[in-house]
């Protein structure tokens, strides 16, 4: 059966959703979601995603919201097929689980009000706001700095194989790199910059991109 | 082995994790780190969690940080001992739990979270609390909240109707929301407010919420 994922695919929760089932070869169908239009606002939708945010899943009669615990529910359902996006162990599983947490709360908010500022509100026509744009810059960097020393000790965030953690981070990181000017807080990083070019080349996330450009 | 966990007893992140450990009957150890000396953002800290917060955990050669991380690793561990938080035997219901933790973590925790920042921490640095910051984010709880009356209005907790991890995952900062002047948006959802009572005299928490005493008299 189809998975309905209910959100435009050039929004980066949607995308973080599409690179998990396009990894384990769950075939889904995207009912697109104008959010220029206000359409997650309205009650029709809300039905589905009471926060009025995107994505939500139909997978039959079983509904999801909230992009990583979509991830997580799929991750563990398709377990056995295609690559191990969980750990194999509980303290492998436990390690994902600490970097997903750190890209929802120490990354994340950066990203996003980085990308309101200087993308987002400026393609609505509306002045973003520089300071707040170079605070988050600021703090960025310093994350990046740990993820530079992390990832100079393993070949990805929780390890050595590639799993949800990173995952999470590809739909931010593409924001921040194509549409924000930001490519250099990933290239003058090595490790970053080494791992940033692994997880964008991987086929499931390139077949997205593909998608995404029609 | 005896688990330990650096944190200290009035922090909402630390307690996260105790409440977890308490309900499923673990044994560990509380490791003071003096957050007004700064502790937190030095070595050897840094060492446990580079981002310099609390809490962190250490169980053998494992190494966590980051407390929503550290709670599901404890409530996996330990899933055949104390109460079932994960609802590991339904692949279902166990995604349900997980939508609910994410709600938390992206909906709830930022609009109660700098709440508590402004009645809490401000003081301590000297400020009044910002009413400015305060309005803006019990406006944004305010509507989280409706989302909650009307879920929970149709089951007991968060997931379903049984209490677990997403429940838990939202008691310390809510404990120290209830000492404030906008507790009222508790109080005055009726299912909301019956969730809240009877999360938050479960055992497990009382034990922890003895010493959150964030704001009190000498501390």
């Amino acid at each position: 059966m189809v998975v309905k994922v209910y959100g435009p695919i050039k929004a980066a929760c949607p995308q973080r959703v599409l690179s998990c089932l396009l990894e384990k070869d769950v075939d889904f169908q995207i009912l697109h979601i104008d959010l220029d239009a206000g359409d997650h606002k309205k009650p029709d939708f809300l039905l589905h995603q009471p926060f009025g945010q995107v994505p939500a899943i139909e997978d039959g009669d079983f509904k999801l919201f909230e992009s990583r615990a979509i991830i997580r529910y799929y991750a563990s359902k398709y377990e056995n097929r295609g690559p191990n996006l969980l750990g194999n162990t509980l303290e492998e599983r436990a390690l994902v689980d600490q970097w997903l947490e750190v890209e929802a709360h120490n990354f994340n908010d950066l990203v996003y009000n980085l990308v309101l500022q200087l993308v987002i509100l400026p393609r609505m026509g509306k002045q973003g706001d520089s300071a707040l744009a170079l605070t988050c810059q600021q703090k960025l960097e310093k994350v990046f700095d740990i993820y530079e020393q992390r990832l100079s000790a393993s070949a990805y965030l929780s390890g050595d194989s590639f799993t949800l953690a990173d995952l999470s981070h590809q739909p931010g990181i593409r924001y921040l790199v194509e549409d924000a000017g930001m490519g250099h807080l990933v290239s003058q990083r090595k490790h970053v910059n080494a791992w940033w070019d692994t997880i964008s080349n991987r086929p499931a996330w390139k077949k997205l991109m593909e998608l995404a450009s029609c | 082995m005896a688990l330990k966990l650096y944190g200290a007893a009035l922090s909402p992140c630390t307690s996260r994790v105790m409440t977890c450990l308490h309900e499923k009957e673990a044994d560990f150890e509380l490791v003071p780190v003096d957050l007004f000396a700064g502790e937190h953002k030095q070595l050897p800290f840094l060492a446990k969690n580079p981002f310099g917060q609390i809490p962190a955990l250490e169980d053998g050669d494992l190494s966590l940080f980051e407390s929503r991380a550290i709670a599901a690793y404890v409530a996996e561990k330990f899933k055949e001992t104390g109460n079932d938080l994960i609802r590991h035997q339904s692949l279902k219901e166990a995604a349900e739990v997980k939508v609910w933790m994410e709600v938390e973590s992206q909906q709830y925790h930022p609009a109660i979270s700098p709440i508590i920042f402004q009645f809490f921490a401000a003081p301590l640095q000297g400020n009044a609390p910002d009413q400015a910051i305060i309005d803006e984010n019990t406006e944004k709880l305010g509507k989280v909240l409706d989302v909650y009356e009307d879920k929970l209005g149709r089951t007991k907790y968060l997931a379903g109707d049984f209490y677990s991890l997403a429940d838990l995952f939202h008691l310390s900062f809510t404990y120290y929301f209830m000492k404030t002047p906008c507790a009222h948006l508790i109080n005055e959802r009726p299912h909301v407010k019956a969730w809240w009572e009877d999360i938050s005299s479960r055992p497990a928490f009382q034990k922890v919420a003895s010493a959150m005493n964030f704001g009190e008299k000498g501390n």
